[in-house]
Protein backbone atom coordinates (compact mmCIF):
# COMPACT_ATOMS: atom_id res chain seq x y z
CA UNK A 1 0.00 0.00 0.00
CA UNK A 2 1.39 3.47 -1.02
CA UNK A 3 1.75 6.45 1.38
CA UNK A 4 -0.80 8.31 -0.53
CA UNK A 5 -3.26 4.98 -0.06
CA UNK A 6 -2.54 4.61 3.55
CA UNK A 7 -3.08 8.60 4.24
CA UNK A 8 -6.33 8.47 2.27
CA UNK A 9 -7.84 5.34 4.65
CA UNK A 10 -7.07 7.57 7.86
CA UNK A 11 -8.95 10.50 6.65
CA UNK A 12 -12.59 10.36 7.84
CA UNK A 13 -10.99 9.19 11.31
CA UNK A 14 -8.54 12.23 10.81
CA UNK A 15 -10.97 14.50 10.30
CA UNK A 16 -12.84 13.05 13.30
CA UNK A 17 -9.94 13.45 15.27
CA UNK A 18 -9.88 10.08 16.03
CA UNK A 19 -6.00 9.09 15.03
CA UNK A 20 -2.99 9.50 17.22
CA UNK A 21 -1.19 12.40 17.25
CA UNK A 22 1.86 10.92 15.11
CA UNK A 23 -0.71 9.18 12.63
CA UNK A 24 -1.99 13.29 12.27
CA UNK A 25 1.11 14.36 12.03
CA UNK A 26 1.84 12.17 8.82
CA UNK A 27 -1.63 13.29 7.48
CA UNK A 28 -1.05 16.92 7.65
CA UNK A 29 2.27 16.71 5.82
CA UNK A 30 0.71 14.51 3.18
CA UNK A 31 -2.33 17.24 2.73
CA UNK A 32 0.43 19.79 2.18
CA UNK A 33 1.77 18.22 -0.87
CA UNK A 34 -1.40 16.22 -2.15
CA UNK A 35 -4.32 18.12 -3.21
CA UNK A 36 -6.95 15.22 -4.04
CA UNK A 37 -6.61 14.13 0.00
CA UNK A 38 -6.50 17.94 1.72
CA UNK A 39 -10.18 18.45 -0.52
CA UNK A 40 -11.60 14.74 0.70
CA UNK A 41 -10.16 16.04 4.38
CA UNK A 42 -11.94 18.94 4.02
CA UNK A 43 -14.92 16.86 2.92
CA UNK A 44 -14.94 15.09 6.19
CA UNK A 45 -14.52 18.05 8.65
CA UNK A 46 -17.71 19.29 6.89
CA UNK A 47 -19.53 16.39 7.56
CA UNK A 48 -18.45 16.21 10.72
CA UNK A 49 -19.63 19.69 11.69
CA UNK A 50 -22.39 19.15 10.22
CA UNK A 51 -23.40 16.05 11.64
CA UNK A 52 -22.96 17.59 15.09
CA UNK A 53 -25.22 20.86 14.26
CA UNK A 54 -28.11 18.77 13.22
CA UNK A 55 -31.14 19.94 14.85
CA UNK A 56 -31.79 17.41 17.99
CA UNK A 57 -35.71 15.31 17.92
CA UNK A 58 -37.52 15.76 21.02
CA UNK A 59 -40.13 13.56 22.28
CA UNK A 60 -43.43 14.60 22.74
CA UNK A 61 -44.62 15.72 25.73
CA UNK A 62 -47.27 13.39 26.48
CA UNK A 63 -44.64 10.45 26.13
CA UNK A 64 -42.09 11.96 28.57
CA UNK A 65 -45.03 12.61 31.12
CA UNK A 66 -46.48 9.12 30.67
CA UNK A 67 -43.02 8.16 31.08
CA UNK A 68 -42.43 9.73 34.45
CA UNK A 69 -46.03 8.69 35.68
CA UNK A 70 -44.90 4.79 35.42
CA UNK A 71 -41.88 5.78 36.97
CA UNK A 72 -43.10 7.13 39.65
CA UNK A 73 -45.82 4.54 40.57
CA UNK A 74 -43.06 2.15 40.33
CA UNK A 75 -40.74 4.00 42.62
CA UNK A 76 -43.56 4.97 45.18
CA UNK A 77 -43.69 0.95 45.57
CA UNK A 78 -40.57 0.27 45.82
CA UNK A 79 -39.86 3.06 48.13
CA UNK A 80 -42.70 2.49 50.24
CA UNK A 81 -41.03 -0.66 51.56
CA UNK A 82 -39.55 0.97 54.81
CA UNK A 83 -42.99 2.66 55.63
CA UNK A 84 -44.46 -0.87 55.06
CA UNK A 85 -42.44 -1.57 58.35
CA UNK A 86 -44.11 0.80 60.00
CA UNK A 87 -47.68 -0.85 58.97
CA UNK A 88 -46.60 -4.27 59.66
CA UNK A 89 -45.04 -3.83 62.97
CA UNK A 90 -48.39 -3.22 64.49
CA UNK A 91 -50.47 -5.29 62.85
CA UNK A 92 -47.54 -8.13 64.15
CA UNK A 93 -48.45 -7.18 67.48
CA UNK A 94 -52.35 -6.61 67.42
CA UNK A 95 -52.35 -10.44 65.50
CA UNK A 96 -50.56 -11.81 68.75
CA UNK A 97 -52.67 -9.82 70.85
CA UNK A 98 -56.16 -11.04 69.13
CA UNK A 99 -54.50 -14.56 69.47
CA UNK A 100 -53.84 -14.30 73.21
CA UNK A 101 -57.26 -12.75 73.72
CA UNK A 102 -58.13 -16.05 72.16
CA UNK A 103 -56.83 -18.24 74.34
CA UNK A 104 -59.90 -19.22 76.78
CA UNK A 105 -62.10 -20.26 73.76
CA UNK A 106 -58.76 -22.04 72.16
CA UNK A 107 -58.38 -23.66 75.96
CA UNK A 108 -62.21 -24.40 75.96
CA UNK A 109 -61.98 -25.98 72.39
CA UNK A 110 -58.74 -28.34 72.91
CA UNK A 111 -59.02 -29.18 76.47
CA UNK A 112 -60.31 -32.50 75.68
CA UNK A 113 -56.54 -33.17 73.75
CA UNK A 114 -54.79 -32.67 77.22
CA UNK A 115 -57.50 -34.06 78.98
CA UNK A 116 -58.78 -37.26 76.94
CA UNK A 117 -55.64 -38.29 75.15
CA UNK A 118 -53.66 -37.33 78.08
CA UNK A 119 -50.50 -35.58 75.68
CA UNK A 120 -48.30 -34.80 78.99
CA UNK A 121 -48.31 -30.42 79.51
CA UNK A 122 -46.93 -28.10 81.88
CA UNK A 123 -49.77 -26.87 82.90
CA UNK A 124 -51.94 -23.41 81.99
CA UNK A 125 -48.51 -20.68 81.41
CA UNK A 126 -46.71 -23.10 78.96
CA UNK A 127 -49.86 -23.88 77.22
CA UNK A 128 -50.66 -19.84 77.20
CA UNK A 129 -46.85 -19.02 76.09
CA UNK A 130 -47.23 -22.15 73.39
CA UNK A 131 -50.29 -20.31 71.74
CA UNK A 132 -49.28 -17.13 71.94
CA UNK A 133 -45.82 -17.77 70.39
CA UNK A 134 -47.34 -19.68 67.75
CA UNK A 135 -49.84 -16.63 67.13
CA UNK A 136 -47.04 -14.56 67.08
CA UNK A 137 -45.00 -16.43 64.06
CA UNK A 138 -48.31 -17.11 62.29
CA UNK A 139 -48.77 -13.15 62.22
CA UNK A 140 -45.20 -13.01 61.26
CA UNK A 141 -45.34 -15.02 58.10
CA UNK A 142 -48.34 -13.28 57.62
CA UNK A 143 -46.78 -10.16 57.26
CA UNK A 144 -43.74 -10.71 55.48
CA UNK A 145 -46.28 -12.51 52.57
CA UNK A 146 -48.14 -9.05 52.15
CA UNK A 147 -44.99 -7.45 51.75
CA UNK A 148 -43.79 -9.81 49.69
CA UNK A 149 -46.93 -9.54 47.41
CA UNK A 150 -46.46 -5.75 47.11
CA UNK A 151 -43.20 -6.43 46.00
CA UNK A 152 -43.81 -8.17 43.14
CA UNK A 153 -47.33 -6.39 42.16
CA UNK A 154 -44.72 -3.30 42.62
CA UNK A 155 -41.95 -4.56 39.83
CA UNK A 156 -44.89 -5.83 37.47
CA UNK A 157 -45.23 -1.89 36.35
CA UNK B 1 -17.22 7.02 34.82
CA UNK B 2 -20.40 8.83 35.80
CA UNK B 3 -20.21 12.30 36.29
CA UNK B 4 -20.88 13.51 40.35
CA UNK B 5 -23.93 14.85 38.92
CA UNK B 6 -25.32 11.86 37.28
CA UNK B 7 -23.86 9.63 39.97
CA UNK B 8 -26.03 11.56 42.73
CA UNK B 9 -28.97 11.12 40.90
CA UNK B 10 -28.66 7.75 40.00
CA UNK B 11 -27.95 7.17 43.95
CA UNK B 12 -30.85 8.88 44.66
CA UNK B 13 -33.12 6.90 42.07
CA UNK B 14 -31.43 3.88 43.68
CA UNK B 15 -32.87 5.09 46.96
CA UNK B 16 -36.64 5.76 45.13
CA UNK B 17 -36.48 9.39 45.14
CA UNK B 18 -38.38 10.32 42.50
CA UNK B 19 -37.47 13.94 41.53
CA UNK B 20 -33.88 12.55 41.15
CA UNK B 21 -35.74 10.20 38.37
CA UNK B 22 -37.25 13.44 36.77
CA UNK B 23 -33.56 15.02 36.73
CA UNK B 24 -31.68 11.75 34.95
CA UNK B 25 -34.35 11.85 32.69
CA UNK B 26 -34.41 15.29 31.49
CA UNK B 27 -30.67 14.95 31.02
CA UNK B 28 -30.70 12.12 29.14
CA UNK B 29 -34.24 12.32 27.60
CA UNK B 30 -33.21 14.07 24.34
CA UNK B 31 -30.36 12.20 23.47
CA UNK B 32 -32.09 9.20 24.13
CA UNK B 33 -34.75 9.57 21.99
CA UNK B 34 -32.32 11.14 18.81
CA UNK B 35 -30.41 7.96 19.46
CA UNK B 36 -33.56 5.94 19.25
CA UNK B 37 -34.76 7.81 15.98
CA UNK B 38 -31.45 7.42 13.94
CA UNK B 39 -32.71 3.72 14.43
CA UNK B 40 -36.20 3.48 13.51
CA UNK B 41 -36.99 6.80 11.65
CA UNK B 42 -40.22 6.17 12.92
CA UNK B 43 -41.67 8.35 15.62
CA UNK B 44 -44.02 5.74 16.77
CA UNK B 45 -41.56 3.14 17.33
CA UNK B 46 -38.91 5.43 18.83
CA UNK B 47 -41.48 6.83 21.60
CA UNK B 48 -42.20 3.19 22.61
CA UNK B 49 -38.70 1.94 22.39
CA UNK B 50 -37.97 5.11 24.76
CA UNK B 51 -40.80 4.08 27.52
CA UNK B 52 -39.40 0.49 27.07
CA UNK B 53 -35.46 2.05 27.56
CA UNK B 54 -36.81 4.09 30.94
CA UNK B 55 -38.42 1.14 32.21
CA UNK B 56 -35.65 -0.99 31.67
CA UNK B 57 -33.41 1.25 33.27
CA UNK B 58 -35.76 1.53 36.33
CA UNK B 59 -35.77 -2.25 36.75
CA UNK B 60 -32.01 -2.32 36.22
CA UNK B 61 -30.66 0.34 38.13
CA UNK B 62 -30.10 -1.36 41.41
CA UNK B 63 -27.10 -3.50 39.33
CA UNK B 64 -25.57 -0.50 37.78
CA UNK B 65 -21.80 -0.03 39.11
CA UNK B 66 -21.03 3.28 39.84
CA UNK B 67 -17.31 2.52 38.11
CA UNK B 68 -19.01 2.00 35.05
CA UNK B 69 -19.83 5.43 32.29
CA UNK B 70 -23.27 5.69 32.28
CA UNK B 71 -24.05 6.90 29.52
CA UNK B 72 -22.32 4.13 27.58
CA UNK B 73 -24.76 1.70 29.76
CA UNK B 74 -27.71 3.51 29.22
CA UNK B 75 -27.10 3.73 25.27
CA UNK B 76 -26.08 -0.03 25.56
CA UNK B 77 -30.00 -0.99 27.35
CA UNK B 78 -31.50 1.03 24.62
CA UNK B 79 -29.37 -0.79 21.88
CA UNK B 80 -30.66 -4.04 23.38
CA UNK B 81 -34.11 -3.06 23.29
CA UNK B 82 -33.80 -1.75 19.40
CA UNK B 83 -32.29 -5.03 18.38
CA UNK B 84 -34.97 -7.03 19.39
CA UNK B 85 -37.36 -4.82 17.72
CA UNK B 86 -35.11 -4.51 14.73
CA UNK B 87 -35.02 -8.48 14.43
CA UNK B 88 -38.68 -9.08 15.35
CA UNK B 89 -39.36 -6.97 12.23
CA UNK B 90 -36.35 -7.00 9.64
CA UNK B 91 -33.55 -9.12 10.76
CA UNK B 92 -31.49 -8.29 7.57
CA UNK B 93 -31.81 -4.46 8.67
CA UNK B 94 -29.42 -4.95 11.10
CA UNK B 95 -25.74 -6.29 9.14
CA UNK B 96 -22.73 -3.74 8.69
CA UNK B 97 -23.58 -3.42 4.66
CA UNK B 98 -20.62 -4.44 2.53
CA UNK B 99 -18.60 -1.96 1.09
CA UNK B 100 -20.78 -0.54 -1.93
CA UNK B 101 -20.90 2.58 -4.13
CA UNK B 102 -17.31 3.72 -3.17
CA UNK B 103 -15.58 4.54 -5.59
CA UNK B 104 -17.61 7.00 -6.89
CA UNK B 105 -15.84 9.27 -3.35
CA UNK B 106 -12.35 9.03 -4.42
CA UNK B 107 -13.01 10.07 -8.35
CA UNK B 108 -14.73 12.98 -7.30
CA UNK B 109 -12.58 13.73 -4.43
CA UNK B 110 -9.94 14.03 -6.86
CA UNK B 111 -11.74 16.12 -9.34
CA UNK B 112 -13.61 18.19 -7.29
CA UNK B 113 -11.34 19.18 -3.93
CA UNK B 114 -13.38 20.06 -0.85
CA UNK B 115 -17.19 19.73 -3.47
CA UNK B 116 -18.74 19.04 0.27
CA UNK B 117 -18.16 22.22 1.42
CA UNK B 118 -19.49 24.38 -1.45
CA UNK B 119 -22.77 21.91 -1.25
CA UNK B 120 -23.12 22.10 2.30
CA UNK B 121 -23.04 25.97 2.43
CA UNK B 122 -26.69 26.13 1.66
CA UNK B 123 -29.23 23.66 3.24
CA UNK B 124 -26.61 22.72 5.34
CA UNK B 125 -28.91 20.79 7.89
CA UNK B 126 -31.55 19.26 5.52
CA UNK B 127 -29.08 17.53 3.44
CA UNK B 128 -27.20 16.05 5.97
CA UNK B 129 -30.08 14.98 7.59
CA UNK B 130 -31.47 13.52 4.33
CA UNK B 131 -28.13 12.10 4.27
CA UNK B 132 -27.56 10.30 6.79
CA UNK B 133 -31.32 9.07 7.06
CA UNK B 134 -30.44 7.19 3.81
CA UNK B 135 -27.51 5.39 5.64
CA UNK B 136 -27.83 1.77 6.84
CA UNK B 137 -29.20 1.40 10.36
CA UNK B 138 -25.33 0.50 11.76
CA UNK B 139 -23.78 3.59 10.01
CA UNK B 140 -26.41 6.44 11.38
CA UNK B 141 -25.67 4.80 14.95
CA UNK B 142 -22.19 5.04 14.80
CA UNK B 143 -22.63 8.95 13.25
CA UNK B 144 -25.06 9.85 15.62
CA UNK B 145 -23.14 8.11 18.82
CA UNK B 146 -19.85 9.91 17.38
CA UNK B 147 -20.87 13.40 16.14
CA UNK B 148 -24.29 13.79 17.85
CA UNK B 149 -23.48 12.19 21.33
CA UNK B 150 -19.81 12.92 21.02
CA UNK B 151 -18.81 9.99 22.47
CA UNK B 152 -15.57 8.71 22.37
CA UNK B 153 -14.42 5.44 20.41
CA UNK B 154 -14.06 3.35 23.61
CA UNK B 155 -17.40 4.59 24.67
CA UNK B 156 -19.21 3.60 21.44
CA UNK B 157 -17.28 0.28 21.75
CA UNK B 158 -18.62 -0.15 25.39
CA UNK B 159 -22.28 0.60 23.81
CA UNK B 160 -22.01 -2.13 20.83
CA UNK B 161 -19.38 -4.45 22.84
CA UNK B 162 -17.46 -4.69 19.85
CA UNK B 163 -13.62 -4.17 19.90
CA UNK B 164 -12.42 -0.98 19.18
CA UNK B 165 -10.67 -1.49 15.78
CA UNK B 166 -14.21 -2.43 14.97
CA UNK B 167 -15.56 1.29 16.00
CA UNK B 168 -12.79 2.56 14.11
CA UNK B 169 -13.23 0.98 11.00
CA UNK B 170 -17.00 0.92 11.29
CA UNK B 171 -17.00 5.21 11.90
CA UNK B 172 -14.86 5.44 8.81
CA UNK B 173 -16.74 3.62 6.62
CA UNK B 174 -19.57 4.99 7.46
CA UNK B 175 -18.03 8.98 7.41
CA UNK B 176 -17.10 7.15 3.33
CA UNK B 177 -20.66 6.37 2.74
CA UNK B 178 -22.17 9.66 3.83
CA UNK B 179 -19.84 11.68 1.50
CA UNK B 180 -20.42 9.10 -1.37
CA UNK B 181 -24.34 9.87 -1.11
CA UNK B 182 -23.87 13.32 -0.49
CA UNK B 183 -21.59 13.46 -3.59
CA UNK B 184 -24.07 11.62 -5.46
CA UNK B 185 -27.30 13.68 -4.61
CA UNK B 186 -25.10 16.86 -5.63
CA UNK B 187 -24.07 14.93 -9.51
CA UNK B 188 -27.59 14.26 -9.86
CA UNK B 189 -29.08 17.68 -9.09
CA UNK B 190 -28.61 19.38 -12.46
CA UNK B 191 -30.29 16.45 -14.14
CA UNK B 192 -33.31 17.18 -12.40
Amino acid sequence: MSEHERIRELLPLAASGDISPGELRAVHEHLSRCESCAGMYQDYGVLGSALRSLPTPQPREAVVARVLELAESRLGRSSANPREAFILAPLVVAGWLMAVATWPFARAATVWIFTGWRVPHGGLGTALAFYSILGFILACVSALAVGRRARIVGRRI
Amino acid sequence: MASPEVAGDVVAVQRGDRDAFAALMARYQNRLYRYLLRWVRDHAAAEDLFQQTWMRILASLHRYDAGRNFDAWLFAIARNLVMDHLRSRKPDSIEEPVAEGLSLSDSIATDVPGALEQLLRSERAAQVQRALESQPPVFREILSLRFEEEMKLEEIAEVLSVPLGTVKSRLARALEHLRTVMLRHKLEEPAR
